[in-house]
């Protein structure tokens, strides 16, 4: 093998780039092979489903609590290992860095940004992420997906998606060809989330100046434009802790640039950050399945003290707005009726999602429910028969 | 060998027998709901209950054939419930009633409708009752007692084209022609009138010797009707004399052929959301009862 192979070879076996082209992969084979819904995992949908899951009681569609175990999982992930996220899973930032990888192959320089233009573009972001948080609370809905470039590209490319999501992301992928990473740097919303919470990141990369030669390849290395070699401890949010500063130091091994907790000499290994990454990962995937939080809330009347609950499983509970019209069915007033206090609680899911109801046995029963849910309704308003789209597992009264 | 092969025989043949017996018997869903229907038709809607739950039970994949039984169940509650309650002390009331009628309606259980219409009108009178009524009446051959709730409501009916082609019909029906047209010839336009009042506007249109205009309003019902309620749009069309035994006999002979135009909608279901297309349309909507559970039920709203 060549020494230029062998250089490739070594940089794609990192642990890093493992986890980024693992976690690339696992994602594709899960959307395209298993008909997965990668948004539900999507950190930001869990920013912008906050809003409409306290207001409301429900999520956007096709978003679940799932992204708030993700959320969660970022914010620890930030405190722990600063924007790691950014270097060892994010799809855009993956395909960027491999963009970028071809760019340099094919001889093609990376263009440096002023810094004073970098920090003045670093800014966007902010308004990028209130303008989508303003549009998706104002509407409950993601009417970002319509041009997220995240979404064209894990995702089965359904009628929602539009042209403009691919020439977003093209623009992203051709920026990536002659910038280093401009999307992370300048636009990523979710960046503008985490870098409060960055600052105070445990991790981070020190330079001992008695053994720091000042040639600046750490400065030049780095792919968000820190300038390290004038600093003690790299403090900037922007860091992505992707330790190529450290890997690029040629006298890292006397200390010049290593990983550590802020005031502690003690040097850790690089290979600590993508262990944090794989570990707080796994653990946000156990938490969402062993504490489902319900997607969908909501409650009427006053509740009485003594109270029943219901644990149904209803196929045709799908997603959001399966779930409200399974309220409407819950909220007839004809003689079907549920008299007094209900609250709901459900997990929609296709083909079956799970619903929990609790209500005042003083005034209903469990059968009664069950047909409620299950019989057509005459829509006096509209004059209009509707037929419900539910049934009830194991419900079969004839 | 000879007792061998007629033991085989024997058995071949009981076999077939059994076959064809069963064949004979009315144990699928699809002959438990056509004697349902019947039994619903003749009135008696807790034997129909009876075979809807049979058919329910023989075809346990069938959702739609579900939703009816679970639909007569709520009915059957319904007219119990209807019969002990005062309209004046109920507030569900009307609901109850409207639902109802509708399934009467569905149904061609006129004799029914027409005792539920007039006990809705005696009970809380007004243009929608009026109309109700009136429509009752024409279809169980009262076109002259027809006339009496609309000019009771004469006023608030001006302009409303279902009330107007409803005259126009019982004036027709009681040899009142040249009323009839002029009540023709006053009608607003027809571009929101759903599939069954076109209809209704179609024997009118005959009565006034204008069957062409009649044929273009019947070919546009029968294509602008949902699918599942064709069949009742064209069961109408046959029940109205002058349709198919009028002067253009032949030409609704030819449209009682044509289909709907309307796409049956459908629900994506799997779990493939990004093809839903509901999405980011806050679909499911809001719940019609919400907030209005102290509120007096309106009357419903007709839909032509």
């Amino acid at each position: 093998m060549s020494p230029r192979g062998r250089r490739w070879l070594a940089a794609l076996t990192r642990p890093r780039r493992l986890m980024q082209i693992g976690f690339l992969v696992l994602t594709g084979w899960a959307v395209f092979r298993l008909g997965a819904n990668a948004e539900r995992w999507c950190p930001f949908g869990g920013v912008e489903a906050l809003h409409t899951y306290f207001a409301e009681g429900d999520m956007p569609c096709s978003l679940g609590t799932s992204n708030f175990f993700a959320l969660g999982g970022l914010l620890l992930l930030v405190l722990l290992v600063r924007r790691a996220f950014c270097s060892h899973l994010c799809p855009i930032g993956a395909v960027s860095e491999g963009v970028r990888g071809l760019g340099a192959a094919l001889g093609l320089r990376v263009r440096e940004v002023p810094r004073r233009l970098d920090r003045a573009l670093s800014v966007l972001k902010y308004g990028l992420l209130a303008f989508l948080l303003w549009l998706t609370y104002r509407a409950d809905e993601l009417l970002f997906r319509a041009a997220d470039p995240c979404y064209a590209m894990i995702s089965r490319h359904g009628e929602d998606i539009t042209f403009w999501a691919y020439v977003v992301l093209g623009a992203i992928l051709l920026g990536a060809l002659f910038l280093s990473l401009p999307f992370c740097r300048w636009l990523c919303p979710l960046a503008a989330v985490m870098n409060p919470l960055a600052r105070f990141g445990l991790v981070r990369v020190r330079r001992e100046a008695s053994s720091c030669t000042g040639c600046a390849r750490c400065d030049n290395s780095c792919p968000m434009g820190i300038a390290i070699a004038g600093v003690e401890e790299v403090r900037d949010a922007s860091c992505t802790a992707c330790l190529d500063c450290v890997r690029s130091c040629p006298r890292s091994t006397r200390g010049a640039l290593a990983v550590g907790l802020p005031g502690s000499t003690r040097r850790w290994s690089g290979a600590v950050v993508p262990l944090v990454v794989l570990v707080v990962l796994v653990s946000v995937v156990a938490a969402a399945e062993a504490f489902p939080i319900p997607s969908f809330l909501r409650e009427r009347g006053e509740k009485p003290e003594l109270t029943r609950t219901l644990e149904l499983e209803v196929e045709g509970l799908n997603c959001r707005g399966s779930a409200n019209q399974l309220v409407y069915f819950l909220d007839r007033d004809d003689i079907l009726e549920i008299p007094g206090y209900l609250a709901i609680e459900a997990w929609p899911a296709p083909p079956a999602g799970r619903l929990r109801l609790t209500f005042d046995p003083a005034l209903t029963d469990e059968e009664a429910i069950k047909e409620a849910i299950v019989t057509p309704y005459f829509d006096t308003f509209e004059a209009f028969e509707r037929s419900s789209p539910f049934r009830v597992v194991g419900y079969r009264p004839w | 060998m000879r007792t061998w092969t007629a033991i085989a025989c024997g058995l071949l043949v009981s076999i077939l027998v059994t076959m064809e017996l069963r064949a004979q018997e009315p144990d699928s869903a699809a002959a438990y709901e056509r004697a349902a229907i019947k039994l619903i038709k003749a009135g008696d809607l807790d034997a129909a209950l009876e075979q809807y739950r049979n058919a329910a039970g023989a075809e346990d994949a069938d959702a739609e054939l579900q939703q009816r039984f679970f639909r007569l169940s709520r009915i059957i509650k319904m007219r119990r419930a209807l019969v002990k309650t005062d309209p004046a002390q109920n507030q569900r009331w009307w609901g109850t009633a409207a639902a109802l009628a509708d399934f009467y309606d569905e149904y061609g259980l006129d004799r029914e409708r027409l005792d539920l219409a007039a006990r809705m009108y005696g009970a809380r009178p007004s243009a929608t009752a009026a109309i109700m009524l009136a429509e009752a009446r024409i279809a169980t051959g009262a076109d002259a007692e027809a006339l009496a709730p609309l000019d009771a409501f004469r006023d608030e009916l001006a302009g409303n084209l279902e009330a107007g082609t409803l005259r126009g019909l019982a004036l027709a029906r009681t040899d009142r022609k040249d009323e009839a047209a002029k009540v023709l010839a006053g009608l607003p336009g027809t571009d929101e009138a759903a599939p069954r009042l076109l209809v209704q506007l179609a024997r009118l249109e005959v009565l006034c010797d204008a069957s062409e205009r009649a044929l273009v309003d019947l070919r546009r019902a029968i294509e602008t009707s949902t699918p599942a309620g064709l069949p009742r749009l064209k069961e109408r069309i046959a029940a109205a004399p002058e349709l198919v035994a009028g002067p253009a006999k032949a030409e609704v002979a030819v449209l009682m052929k044509l289909e709907s135009k309307v796409v049956k909608s459908s629900c994506s279901g799997g779990s493939d959301c990004s093809s839903c297309p509901s999405r980011s349309k806050g679909c499911g909507g809001s719940t019609p009862a919400e907030g209005k559970k102290d509120e007096p039920k309106p009357e419903p709203e007709r839909k032509n």
